[in-house]
C-alpha cells in the first residue's frame, strides 16, 4: 500500500465495520492514505462508498474497526478541531438559499471561529479570498447561491470546504452532472492542492477514466467490503470490472498520459464484433486455402 | 469586518430611532389623544392627575409589555425558521400555545385561580411547559432522530391540545367559555407591574442569548449535516435553540394570550430588507417584532374607538397585507 | 465547551426564576371598601343588567358610563360606551372619573384588577339564577349605593306579588315543561336559569332541572315527554324550532299545540320589578284554564 515510506500517514482505517440501517453497511474496511496523495473510490451504486466518506468524518456510528488521524484515533477529537483538519463536500448539500456566495464560503471558516466571536477575523476573510481565487469563482463573489449554475455551485462547494484548510480533503462525486470543461477544471485543481499544500485527497468518482488519470490509488469497492485496492493498472482489469460491475470492457491505454484506460462495449456490439472477426477470420482462412 | 459592522449598526439604530418615534406615538394616542408638549409637562410635572396615572400606569405598561412580546415572539420565529429550515414555521406550530390554552382552559373552567392563589399565566406556564418538556425530551433522548418529524410532532401536538381545548370549552359554563375565548384572542393588557418586568427582563435576556448564537443559526441554516462537517454541536445547539425558543414563546402566550402571525411574519419581512444573515436578523426582528406590535395595539385602540379591537386580529390582518405588498412589490 | 454549560445554567436559571414570579404574581391589592355611602356621584356600570337595576333604585341620573349593550331603560342609551361585550377600555373608564364601577365576572378580571390596583372601587355582582339570588344582589347594590329602603321596598313588593301570585296555584295539576334556550346544539334550561325559577315557581316540573350541562338531546325529551314546551325567541329560529317540535306526533305538548315562544329578554334576564311580570306570563302558559283574576290582585299590590 505505502510505496513512498517517506510519507507521513494522514489517515489509516481498520476493519472498520457499520451496520447501522439499510442504508449504512461497510464491513472490514481497512487502508491507508498518506499525505499529498489522491486516493479513489470507485464501485457500482450502493456499493458504500459515500458511506465511508461519512464514516470518515465521524458522521455515522461505527459499529467495530479503528479509524485514525493523525495517528489519533478520530473520536478523540473534538468536533470543532476534526473540522479544521478535514473538510468533506457532499453531493447532498443543497445550494437553495440565498446567501451571498462571498458569505457563503466565509462560513467555511466556522470551525475556527471563537465562542464569543461575533465578525470575521481579517485571517478568515484572506482565507476565504484565498479559495475564491483558486477555485476562480472571483467573478460570482456577489451571486446568490441559489441562482448558480450547477457548476459553478460545485465550484463554491469546493471553495467553501477549501476555506476549511483542511489536510484531508474528501469529495463526493464532485463531478456529476458537470460538463468535461468543469470537470476537468476541477481535478487540476485537486492536483495542484495536492502538490501544492500536501493535502491528501479521498474522492469517489463514477468515471473509471478520470479516476484513473487522476489518482494515486484506486479503492474498487463492492456491497460494502473492498474488492479490491492498489494502482489503477492493477484495480482496471478486464476480470475485476466484470466481477464488479458485471460490465465488459476492453482494457487500453490514454495515448498521452499512458495511464489505463477502459473502453466499454456493449455486449451486442461485442457479440457483432466477435462475429465480425469470426468472419473476417473465415474469409482468411478461405483465402489462404484458395 | 469594518463594512459589514458599519451596516450592522446603522441598520439597528434606524430601527432604534424608529421603535422610539413609535413609542413615544402609542404614549400620546388613546381614547383622547395628548400631544407632544402635553406630554412633556405631565411627565415632568408629576401631577397627580388622571392624566398621569392614564400615561404611566396605563399606556407605559401596555407598550412595555408589546415591546416584550413583540420581540420575543419575532426571536422564537427566526430561532425556528432556521432551526427547521422552515419558512412557514412559527412560534405556535410547535403546540406550545395549544398547550397554555389548555392550561388556562383548565383553570378558568376549574375555578383554579380563585381557589388557589396562584394567577392564570401560571397554569398558561404550566401548560406550555409540559409541551416544551415533552418536545425536548423527544429532541433530546434521541428518539425521533429527524429535525423533520419533530416538526410534524410539534404540529400533532398542537392539534390535540386544540381539541382539547374545544372539549373543555363546550362542557363549560357561558362565563367560562366567555374568559377563556377572550384571553384566547390576545391582549396586551396586564395588571401586576412585577410580571411586566419580569417578561421584559425575560424578553430581553432572551435577545441576548439569541445574538450569541446568531452565527451558529447561519451555520445551521446550511442543513444539519453541513453544519456538523462545520464544526458545529448540532445535537447540543438545536436543544439549546429549541428550548429559548419554547420558553421565549410559554412566557409571551400564558401572560398575553395567543397574538399570532407576529412569530412568522416579522422575520420574512427583516430577511427581505436586511438579507439573511442571523447577526442582523436577529436583533433586527426583535426591535421590528416591537414596533410591528405596539402599532398594532394602537391601532385596535383608537380604530373604534372608545371600543377596542384584540391585538391578535389586527396582527393578523395588517401584517398579511403589508407582507403580501412588500412580496408583490420585490 | 465550558462556555457551553456556562450557557446552559444561565439558561436553566432565567427559567427557574422567571417561572416563580410568573406563579406568585399576586400583588397586595389596597382594600378599598369605601363605606362612604351616600356619596357616589359618578358610577360606571360593566353588565346591562346592572345598569337596569341602577335605574330601579333611581341612581340613574349618576351613571356616567355604560357597555353597548346597555339598552333599558331608554335614558341609558344617552350614557357614554366604555365596554364591549368583550373588553373594557380602561382608558375611557378613568377618564370618566368614577366613584363606583359595578361589574359582573364575565368582565374582563385583568381590567378589574387594574381598576384595583388604580385605588378604584369596584363591585362585582355574579349572575343570580333565581329570584333570592337576585334579590340578594339587589339589595347589596342598594347598599352600596346608598339606597338601601328603596331596594328593600321594591324586593318586598315583588315578593308580595309572588307570594299572592303563588298562592292561586295550590291545587293545580303540575304539568311537565322543557324549556329550550338554543338550537343547534339543543340548549335546555337547567336549575341555573332564571326560567327555572319562574316554571318551579308556577308549579311546573323542569325536565331538564337535574342536568349538570345545558347540552340536551331530542330523544331525551321525547322520552320524557313534556306537557308544555316553551321556546326562547331567538330571532328567527325560534319559530323553525316550533316547527320542529310539532312534527313529532307522538309528543304530548306537540298534540294539544302547547309549544309557545317566550320573549328571552324577560324570562331569561329579569329584573326585580319584571320577574313578576314573567311569572304572571308563566303561569298564563302553564295553567290555561286557572281564572285570571290573580293578575289583577298581583298587580294592584
Amino acid at each position: 500500500m505505502n510505496n513512498n515510506v517517506q510519507k507521513q500517514v494522514v489517515l489509516s482505517v481498520s476493519q472498520l465495520s457499520c451496520r447501522q440501517s439499510s442504508q449504512f453497511q461497510l464491513e472490514n474496511i481497512s487502508f491507508t492514505i498518506a499525505e499529498s496523495s489522491c486516493v479513489g473510490i470507485i464501485g457500482p451504486n450502493g456499493s458504500g462508498k459515500t458511506t465511508l466518506l461519512k464514516a470518515v468524518t465521524g458522521c455515522i456510528p461505527t459499529k467495530s474497526g479503528h479509524i485514525q488521524y493523525c495517528n489519533r484515533p478520530i473520536a478523540s477529537y473534538n468536533q470543532q478541531d476534526l473540522s479544521k483538519e478535514i473538510a468533506i463536500v457532499l453531493q447532498s448539500t443543497e445550494l437553495d438559499q440565498s446567501i451571498l456566495v462571498e458569505d457563503y464560503i466565509l462560513l467555511g471558516r466556522n470551525p475556527y471561529r471563537k465562542r464569543w466571536q461575533f465578525w470575521e477575523s481579517e485571517h478568515d476573510i484572506q482565507f476565504a479570498e484565498e479559495a475564491m481565487k483558486v477555485t476562480q469563482i472571483e467573478s460570482l463573489r456577489l451571486r446568490k447561491i441559489n441562482a448558480l449554475s450547477g457548476g459553478e455551485k460545485q465550484l463554491v462547494r469546493i471553495a467553501r470546504a477549501m476555506a476549511q484548510d483542511p489536510r484531508l480533503f474528501l469529495l463526493d462525486e464532485p463531478t456529476n452532472h458537470l460538463d468535461i470543461a468543469h470537470q476537468l477544471q476541477i481535478l487540476t485543481l485537486l492536483n495542484r492542492l495536492k502538490r501544492e499544500k500536501n493535502m491528501s485527497i479521498m474522492i469517489v468518482l463514477h468515471d473509471l477514466n478520470l479516476a484513473s488519470e487522476f489518482c494515486d490509488e484506486l479503492i474498487l469497492m463492492q456491497h460494502g467490503k473492498i474488492f479490491t485496492m492498489g494502482c489503477a493498472k492493477d484495480v482496471l482489469t478486464f476480470q475485476n470490472i466484470e466481477s464488479v460491475y458485471h460490465t465488459l470492457v476492453i482494457e487500453g491505454e490514454n495515448p498521452i498520459s499512458k495511464k489505463p484506460y477502459v473502453f466499454l462495449v456493449s455486449e451486442d456490439n461485442l457479440k457483432k464484433s466477435i462475429a465480425q472477426s469470426e468472419e473476417l477470420e473465415k474469409s482468411d482462412r478461405l483465402e489462404k486455402s484458395i | 469586518m469594518k463594512q459589514k459592522a458599519i451596516k450592522w449598526w446603522i441598520t439597528h439604530s434606524i430601527l432604534l430611532v424608529t421603535l422610539s418615534i413609535i413609542c413615544l406615538i402609542a404614549l400620546t394616542m388613546g381614547t383622547i389623544n395628548t400631544p407632544i408638549d402635553q406630554l412633556i409637562r405631565i411627565l415632568f410635572n408629576k401631577m397627580d392627575s388622571t392624566e398621569y396615572t392614564i400615561l404611566m400606569q396605563i399606556r407605559l405598561p401596555r407598550i412595555l409589555v408589546g415591546i416584550a412580546v413583540g420581540g420575543a415572539l419575532s426571536l422564537a420565529g427566526v430561532i425556528l425558521q432556521a432551526v427547521f429550515r422552515n419558512p412557514l414555521v412559527e412560534p405556535y406550530t410547535l403546540g406550545i400555545s395549544g398547550g397554555a390554552a389548555l392550561g388556562v382552559a383548565i383553570c378558568i373552567v376549574f375555578s383554579l385561580n380563585q381557589s388557589y392563589a396562584l394567577s392564570l399565566p401560571f397554569f398558561g406556564m404550566i401548560g406550555a411547559g409540559c409541551v416544551i418538556l415533552a418536545i425536548y425530551s423527544l429532541n433530546a433522548f434521541g428518539v425521533v432522530h429527524n429535525i423533520q418529524r419533530l416538526l410534524l410532532i410539534g404540529v400533532m401536538i398542537s392539534f390535540i391540545s386544540n381539541s382539547l381545548f374545544m372539549l373543555i370549552i363546550s362542557l363549560s359554563k357561558s362565563e367560562q367559555m366567555h374568559s377563556i375565548m377572550f384571553w384566547t384572542m390576545g391582549s396586551l393588557e396586564e395588571p401586576d407591574r412585577a410580571l411586566v418586568y419580569c417578561l421584559l427582563i425575560v424578553s430581553l435576556l432572551g435577545c441576548l442569548i439569541t445574538s450569541i448564537f446568531s452565527v451558529d443559526l447561519n451555520v445551521l441554516s446550511l442543513g444539519e449535516e453541513d453544519a456538523f462537517h462545520l464544526g458545529l454541536h448540532v445535537e447540543r445547539i438545536r436543544n439549546i435553540l429549541l428550548v429559548l425558543a419554547s420558553v421565549l414563546t410559554g412566557f409571551c402566550v400564558s401572560i398575553s394570550g395567543i397574538i399570532g402571525f407576529v412569530g412568522l411574519v416579522v422575520p420574512h419581512f427583516v430577511r427581505l430588507f436586511a438579507g439573511t444573515d442571523h447577526r442582523t436578523v436577529v436583533t433586527a426582528s426583535y426591535i421590528t417584532g416591537a414596533i410591528f406590535i405596539i402599532l398594532c395595539d394602537l391601532l385596535a385602540r383608537t380604530i373604534i374607538s372608545p371600543l377596542e379591537l384584540p391585538v391578535g386580529i389586527v396582527t393578523g390582518l395588517v401584517g398579511g397585507l403589508i407582507f403580501i405588498y412588500a412580496l408583490v412589490r420585490k | 465547551m465550558i462556555k457551553y454549560t456556562i450557557t446552559l445554567r444561565i439558561i436553566i436559571i432565567w427559567i427557574i426564576i422567571s417561572s416563580m414570579t410568573v406563579c406568585f404574581s399576586q400583588t397586595p391589592i389596597p382594600n378599598n371598601e369605601n363605606t362612604k355611602t351616600g356619596s357616589i356621584k359618578r358610577i360606571v356600570s360593566l353588565a346591562p343588567s346592572l345598569t337596569e337595576s341602577i335605574y330601579l333604585l333611581e341612581m340613574g341620573q349618576y351613571l356616567v358610563g355604560n357597555t353597548i349593550y346597555c339598552n333599558k331603560p331608554k335614558d341609558a342609551q344617552h350614557k357614554k360606551r366604555v365596554a364591549s361585550a368583550v373588553d373594557v377600555n380602561i382608558e375611557a373608564v378613568i377618564r370618566l372619573n368614577p366613584d363606583l364601577i359595578v361589574a359582573t365576572p364575565l368582565t374582563d378580571h385583568r381590567a378589574i384588577k387594574k381598576f384595583k390596583s388604580l385605588g378604584i372601587e369596584i363591585a362585582t355582582f355574579a349572575q343570580p339564577f333565581n329570584f333570592n339570588q337576585m334579590a340578594r344582589q339587589f339589595l347589596r347594590l342598594g347598599d352600596k349605593l346608598g339606597q338601601k329602603q328603596q331596594a328593600e321596598k321594591l324586593v318586598n313588593r315583588a315578593r308580595k306579588r309572588i307570594a299572592i301570585l303563588t298562592s292561586h296555584l295550590d291545587a293545580v295539576n303540575q304539568p311537565k315543561v322543557f324549556v329550550q334556550l338554543g338550537a343547534r346544539p339543543l340548549y335546555a334550561a337547567t336549575s341555573e336559569s332564571f326560567v327555572n325559577d319562574l316554571v318551579t315557581l308556577a308549579k311546573g316540573i323542569n325536565i331538564a332541572a337535574n342536568e349538570k350541562n345545558g347540552i340536551y338531546s331530542k330523544e331525551m325529551v321525547l322520552a320524557n315527554n313534556p306537557d308544555v314546551i316553551l321556546i326562547t325567541s331567538m330571532g328567527m329560529t325560534g319559530e323553525e324550532e316550533r316547527n320542529r317540535w310539532i312534527q313529532f306526533e307522538s309528543l304530548k305538548a306537540a298534540q294539544s299545540r302547547r309549544i309557545h315562544i317566550i320573549d328571552s329578554d324577560l324570562f331569561c334576564s329579569p329584573t326585580v320589578e319584571s320577574f313578576t311580570d314573567a311569572l304572571i306570563q308563566m303561569i298564563q302558559l302553564l295553567h290555561p284554564q286557572l281564572n285570571r283574576n290573580y293578575i289583577h290582585e298581583a298587580k294592584s299590590h
